[in-house]
């Protein structure tokens, strides 16, 4: 047979093949009972960058009985050469082909990497469909597993919820049936009697006449009505890693991740991270120092990055971050503070931000008026926007970056002209400081994506804006930037108008995603292999009209397709956020008053402080 | 401040890192170490050390170096223990260190020994036929411009240490140093020109030692 490294100089960067790297795991694999594949569907810079990963790599690596390695997509150069020599998709720590391992457990971070998945089990020479695979058991989890469905016939069992909560139950009763020696269909059925465990063959899904679900139902004993997630309730004695691996080569994000809490409190209408996490738990400073610490120590790292959804929500921010320094400092560490929310943003953050570095900074105002701001419960104000911006001005920076999104439930014109109002408000505010006391070189930009109503949030009921409203509003808006010192970054619209599909897509959708692979779809979140009119094919030659799934507004008494999936918030918590957006009215976020939303059922976090 | 200079190696399991990511390494694993570094004074500090000749992605070498500043003496043996601790085995390997002041531009060959992995059947004689030509005239791509050299000017030593129907063992000693240096990889290319069966399916070159003027 050919050998890999005959090759590796003909790809580029080849050192993402080759591992080996500070912090990998080296263990022998003839003395495990259980071999499981970490699969990241993206390349190795992207999937380094993940922490899950990083989380369960360690969390599984220190059971005796399993082996965790990692397997990631390969770039289209080192696809080729695997294709042409016959080889097969292999793991980085023992190089051995990912079919013979007994789990691969793949990470559904967006809905855009579902071909790479695909393409990943056909590398590997992995039956594509669940119910023709032997061997092997193809499982996944991560925030697109809330809604399962698109992949339904290709994945044997999702992992709902925290991984690191669940991981080792079903690798138990894993190691039990393999002990065993019982027939393949017995494992899923034991593991999902396990709560947070969802296989999807165990249920049957029928259809009305205009398309909609008529009914989900359990075809097995073992399967449950409906699949609640699992979390974990106390953070600082959940499983957190102390050694990470260190790559060698560049990646996308590389530096320590600390993760300061897990949730928002705050409860923006279109964001699904913040459902879906939630209840908001939070780790002690006294935990997350020594954590840094270790890390610090273990790693080498130059930088270090609080990692949460909005890290100045932290209840003890000051007393983190000045510990933090106290270590960092005098080891020239970088400290990062990202996802910053500008109706808290001090003066004293600030200061610490610049002791480190003086890199840009960025807020999320979502929407360019108020009314609109109002209808997500983005529960910001221009004023804290402007006091925010005035503020990073004097404070020595000269860069802000603006998110907003466009095509969001309700607009207008007028709110998408807002936008471009609100990035002249903030280059204003640079002018409002004496020119010697600011940076030089103001830049503003301003980076719409284009809104897709995401399963378990208070939109999953709404249509989304075609690609061509979504590209008039883009025009609009490019045109009523007029400063100078304003850039302007849009987004494929067709990407989002793809992501729609499959974020609220159904399970007859996987012959879809099957078929696109076949077709050469890959990698259709970078721009090198993307290809909308090949998509348009795929779905004519499947039958399957996208429109469905996107520009089609739901109504309340409509199954939806992971209406079994229970996050833990209730359908009528968001049916009355859905309610209130219409009427432009907020709710106040969870640490002001608690709106009911279901999560307390968890027993812990925000809910009972 | 004092100098401290390394030899270090780059094994089997990082030969295709480049030297970008060599030089991330050594700084990250001499934190871990917690050797006393000297970091440069500005916004963004970073360790002071130079190495005396980048190396390619695909070569391996037993000879490199590496000149750090550090702020204290630190002990030379104790140096090399923390580093290797602090190092993935198979990879970067630290073999010696030494306070010195000799200077990297004195560096004018270094040796290598090269594996070549050849597409079909190879006839050694073609090979030793090339190596015993006077000249091979070949393109050498610099940041700036492309050239024609002589690479057999610039072969010093050569010998076939061994060989099998489809691949071969050379060495070689070879111009090297900040100013003029010739890869391997180059060798092989010209090589391949002048023998006819010659044609590499794969190179293999590993960094022998440093020839100093």
């Amino acid at each position: 047979m050919a050998d890999i490294r005959h090759f590796l100089s003909k790809v580029e960067k080849p050192a993402r093949y080759t591992g080996g790297e500070w912090g990998s795991v080296i263990k022998d694999p003839e003395k495990v009972d259980i071999r499981f594949a970490f699969c990241f569907p993206d390349i190795y810079d992207v999937g380094m960058s993940h922490l899950g990963m990083k989380i369960l790599y360690g969390l599984i690596n220190e059971r005796p009985d399993t082996y965790c390695e990692r397997v990631f997509a390969p770039w289209a150069d080192m696809e080729q050469i695997l294709r042409e020599n016959s080889l097969p998709l292999f793991a980085l720590e023992t190089g051995d082909s990912l079919k013979d391992f007994d789990i691969a457990g793949f990470t559904l971070q967006y809905e855009m990497s579902y071909t790479n998945i695909v393409n990943m089990l056909d590398l590997a020479g992995i039956p594509l469909l669940s119910r023709d695979r032997e061997g092997i058991f193809v499982c996944a989890g991560g925030p697109c597993a809330y809604n399962p469905e698109p992949l339904a016939d290709i994945i044997d069992f999702f992992i709902l919820g925290e991984g690191e909560e669940i991981i080792n139950e079903v690798l138990d009763v894993f190691a039990a049936w393999k002990r065993a020696n019982a027939p393949r269909k017995r494992f899923l059925e034991q593991i999902a009697e396990l709560e947070g465990v969802y296989v999807p063959s165990f249920y049957d899904v029928s259809y009305n006449e205009d398309g909609t679900i008529a009914s989900v139902s359990p075809n097995n004993p073992a399967a449950k009505e409906k699949i609640k997630k699992r979390i974990v309730k106390d953070l600082d004695k959940a499983y957190y890693p102390e050694k990470i691996i260190v790559p060698y080569t560049d990646i996308v994000h590389d530096r320590i991740m600390l993760e300061i809490f897990r949730g928002c409190s705050r409860g923006c209408r279109f964001c699904q991270a913040g459902i879906i996490y939630r209840p908001v738990r939070e780790k002690s400073p006294e935990k997350l120092l020594n954590l840094a610490d270790s890390l610090i120590k273990n790693t080498g790292y130059e930088e270090i990055s609080l990692v949460s959804l909005s890290s100045s929500d932290y209840t003890r921010l000051g007393c983190l971050t000045d510990g933090l320094l106290k270590v960092t400092e005098p080891k020239n560490i970088n400290l990062a503070l990202p996802s910053l929310r500008v109706d808290n943003f001090s003066m004293e953050l600030m200061e610490k931000m610049r002791r480190v570095r003086k890199s840009g900074l960025t807020f999320a105002p979502e929407a360019g008026t108020q009314r609109l701001r109002n209808v997500i419960n983005k529960n910001i104000t221009e004023e804290d926007i402007r006091s925010s911006a005035t503020l990073a001005f004097s404070g020595g920076f000269s860069g802000i970056k603006l998110y907003f999104m466009l095509g969001l439930p309700t607009e207008t014109d007028e709110d998408v002209i807002g936008i471009a109002n609100l990035a002249e408000m903030v280059a204003d505010c640079y002018f409002t400081i004496q020119k010697e006391k600011r940076a030089r070189g103001l830049s503003v930009t301003v980076s719409a994506s284009c809104f897709v109503p995401k399963p378990h949030t208070p939109f999953q009921w709404e249509a989304q804006d075609s690609i061509e409203v979504l590209e008039r509003k883009q025009k609009l808006l490019r045109d009523s930037i007029k400063h100078r010192a304003i850039r302007f970054n849009w987004h494929e619209a067709s990407v989002s108008y793809l992501e729609g599909v499959f974020s609220r897509g159904d399970r007859r959708l996987s012959k879809v995603i099957i078929a696109a692979q076949k077709k050469g779809c890959k990698f259709d979140s970078w721009h090198d292999f993307y290809s909308f009119d090949r998509w348009l094919e795929v779905f004519d030659e499947c039958g399957v009209v996208p429109d469905f799934y996107t520009t089609r507004a739901r109504s309340y008494d409509e199954i939806l397709p992971w209406d079994h999936i229970d996050v833990g918030v209730s359908r009528d918590f968001l049916m009355r956020e859905n309610e209130k957006a219409k009427k432009a009215v907020t709710t106040p976020q969870c640490r002001e008053q608690c709106s009911g939303c279901g999560a307390n059922s968890f027993g812990g976090g925000v809910c009972f402080e | 401040m004092n100098k401290l200079r390394l030899t270090f190696e780059k094994g089997e399991a990082v030969r295709y890192i480049g030297h970008l990511d060599v030089l991330r390494t050594f700084v990250r694993a001499m934190r871990r170490a917690e050797i006393p570094v000297k970091y440069s004074e500005g916004f963004n500090p970073h360790a002071v050390m130079t190495f005396a000749l980048p190396l390619g992605v695909g070569v391996t070498s037993e000879c490199e170096l590496v000149d750090i500043a550090v702020t204290d003496e630190p002990h030379l043996s104790d140096v090399i223990t923390r580093l290797n601790a602090n190092l993935a085995p198979g990879g970067i390997k630290v073999v010696a260190a030494e306070y010195t002041d000799r200077p990297f531009r004195e560096i004018i060959r270094a040796e290598y020994v090269i594996d070549i992995v050849n597409n079909g059947r190879l006839n050694i004689d073609d090979i030793s036929a090339a190596l015993a030509q006077k000249e091979i005239l070949i393109e050498k791509k610099s940041k700036k411009k492309v050239s024609e050299i002589n690479i057999m000017e610039n072969i010093f030593e050569s010998e076939i240490l061994g060989y099998t129907d489809f691949s071969v063992r050379l060495r070689v000693v070879i111009s090297a140093g900040n100013t003029f240096n010739i890869k391997p990889q180059l060798v092989c290319d010209a090589l391949s020109t002048a023998a006819e069966s010659l044609n590499p399916r794969a190179v293999f070159p590993c960094r022998k030692r440093f020839i100093f003027a």
